[in-house]
């Protein structure tokens, strides 16, 4: 029997997913499928039954869902960052790793549209949320902070959406160019007919131009809104102006170890090995180590503003989430900070993929229980008395089963598109060199003047 | 009928050297295209000069965008009073939000389809294009109204392009 070819070109490489199927992907997502399955059963469950299945109840109307609707827009938020703003400061590094950001940009978005739906319980009225003229005699309030988070993620998913579409349109060219049959039909409507012309390339590059200065507000804006869901409110410790910025640099902490954890994974399965190197993971080390630590700087600030304020309404949740919730908030300020900071200050760790695996899902654990430790301790205070919580089988499984199909999406998303972005990184070889530096050769490359 | 040659070359330099030799031979910049399957450097080949007007239609789009999030959010409060214990109708900070919204909104989405304008795709006709062209390659396609496929072949031999195809196309076509 012929020794299987093993893939040595770029190209050969980066097709390699998108071309061949192992027996491992199929198990893979027919186990992810599995767990598609089971969000969709437990959550019709839910909708026959009714809400009472899930643990939600008076004072505390936000749980689980919520907690997870703004970890998964946090996560969302990496993509963006990544993708834009190190397109916008010319960092070379970043070609690995734009479109596995930018795809999980649209599919955390994705599964974070869902959890309001779940949360609405009566999911067949969520049009009533959409603004078109009709005979309800009612009109969605523009003054309600939930209205401004679904048009600002509906901007985001939408902006998202059309950046990695385009960004992969080339690839999908040369998949065209590649393939034979039905793929070929495939990736011939999705390519749109492109040459890769001198007109097509430079209006592509005017495009990412436009699009990533103007993707980068709307990212900062859309988490920013998502904590007025709290900020607007006047709960005890919800009120606060710190909220924004603390929930952006919460949604960058989380989003950018998620990215780190996708990249470990793609390397692994992939044998992506020499394009994603420890010189990337040592960079974007750089930047989870800055933004734990921005987040403890919020972090504090929160509370020291809470605590200094004196109000009793804001003592008392503090104290009751230090007395109810001891063990979950040691948890999350160990797996936010006290294991993360010390770790990636030092060049070693952040080359050591491993340990950064580890450190980046920790840092994830954390941050869900940081948005879980603001919503429900606040909650909990009634006006007779504290409210308790805990969630039920069925918010758990549509938990684990939401997790299961963004995994899902993401893994078919590696089956239809090259996970590594082709032409971003051979454009990246075409303008290195080496060049000699007194006893040294070293890497040196063209400087890009113009995004994208 | 005109004829089109797709020619390629390893390299950006002999391709730079293809189309001088062609525009000293009298190919106008308009009967050439190049491709490649990685953008070159700006200015690397100059064929294409077309103006590049997608950054001005997406500030018109965002300001189209404003007005539309200001009437969504202003307009509708205004039109559908909801009194709330003597509290402004209209309410400053959501419609401030809804209309940054819509106008960032507005400006992504016109910004892909001026893309899709300017470069009139998708296209699925049958176009001068080699589908072969490797990675690292240039490809040049030149559309013959004035000299010989014979005259535009030995320009391009001796600019050392790798492979040559010769394609008929309808008048008028653009390769």
């Amino acid at each position: 029997m012929p020794e299987a070819h093993r893939p040595t070109t770029d190209e050969e490489v980066l097709l390699a997913p998108v071309l061949r199927t192992t027996w491992k992907y199929a198990a893979l997502v027919g186990l992810l499928a599995g767990g598609f399955a089971t969000l969709i059963l437990v959550w019709g469950y839910q909708i026959l039954t009714g809400m009472g299945v899930a643990g939600i109840n008076r004072p505390i109307a936000w749980g689980v869902y919520i907690t997870n609707f703004v970890f998964w827009v946090g996560i969302s938020h990496a993509g963006t960052l990544i993708s834009a703003i190190l397109r916008l400061t010319h960092a070379d590094w970043r070609r690995p790793i734009t479109r596995a950001a930018e795809a999980m940009t649209v599919f955390a978005l994705m599964i974070a549209g869902l959890f309001p739906l779940v949360h609405l319980g009566r999911v067949w009225v969520f049009y009533y949320m959409i603004p078109y003229p009709n005979t309800r005699t009612i009109w969605p309030n523009y003054r309600s902070p939930l209205p401004w988070d679904m048009t600002a993620i509906f901007t985001y998913l939408t902006g998202s959406s059309l950046f990695l579409f385009l960004g992969a349109i080339p690839d999908f060219a040369l998949l065209r160019d590649r393939t034979t049959g039905w793929p070929r039909r495939i990736y011939s409507l999705l390519s749109l007919g492109w040459r890769g012309t001198q007109a097509e390339w430079r209006r592509l590059r005017a495009a990412f131009g436009v699009m990533t200065v103007v993707i980068i507000p709307v990212f900062v804006s859309v988490h920013t809104i998502v904590s007025w869901d709290f900020g607007m409110s006047i709960v005890p410790h919800w009120h606060a102006t710190i909220l924004a910025p603390y929930f952006v640099i919460g949604a960058v902490l989380s989003g950018v170890a998620a990215v780190i954890t996708l990249m470990i994974l793609l390397r692994r399965a992939f044998h992506l090995e020499e394009y994603l190197t420890a010189e990337h993971f040592d960079n974007i080390g750089k930047i989870l180590l800055a933004a734990s630590l921005m987040w403890t700087y919020f972090y504090i600030t929160d509370l020291w503003a809470a605590l200094a304020a004196g109000t009793p309404e804001e003592w008392d949740v503090v104290h009751y989430q230090v007395e109810r919730y001891l063990p979950l908030l040691i948890v999350m300020l160990a797996c936010n900070v006290g294991l993360p900071a010390p770790l990636l200050a030092f060049r070693k760790v952040r080359r050591h993929i491993p340990t950064m695996l580890a450190l980046t899902l920790v840092i994830n654990v954390g941050m869900w229980l940081e948005r879980y430790l603001i919503i429900v301790p606040s909650l909990s205070r009634g006006r007779i008395t504290w409210g308790q919580y805990s969630p039920t089988w069925v918010e758990l499984s549509i938990t684990f089963g939401a997790l299961a199909t963004f995994g899902l999406l993401y893994t078919l998303f590696t089956k239809l598109a090259p996970i590594l972005s082709v032409w971003e990184i051979r454009e990246g070889r075409e303008q290195e060199a080496k060049r000699r530096f007194g006893d040294r050769q070293v890497e040196t490359t063209i400087k890009e003047t113009v995004i994208g | 009928m005109t004829s089109t040659i797709l020619a390629q070359f390893a390299s950006p330099e002999d391709a730079a050297t293809a189309i001088a030799m062609l525009q000293q031979s009298g190919i106008q910049r308009e009967q050439m295209t190049v491709f490649s399957r990685v953008p070159l450097p700006e200015g690397a080949l100059e064929v294409d000069t077309s103006k590049v007007r997608i950054p001005w239609i997406a500030l018109g789009a965002a300001a189209a965008g404003a007005a539309i999030g200001f009437a969504i959010a202003a307009g509708t409060m205004w039109l559908y009073k909801l009194p709330t214990g003597g509290k402004p109708i209209l309410a400053g900070p959501p419609i401030l939000i809804i209309t940054y919204e819509i106008t960032m909104l507005t400006a992504l989405i016109t910004t892909f389809l001026a893309v899709l304008w300017e470069t009139r795709l998708p296209d699925w006709r049958r176009k001068a294009y080699d589908p072969g062209l490797p990675a690292e390659a240039i490809g040049l396609a030149v559309r013959l109204d004035t000299l010989t496929v014979s005259q535009v072949e030995d320009i391009l031999r001796q600019a050392r392009a790798q492979k040559q195809k010769i394609t008929v196309q309808e008048a008028g076509a653009t390769p």
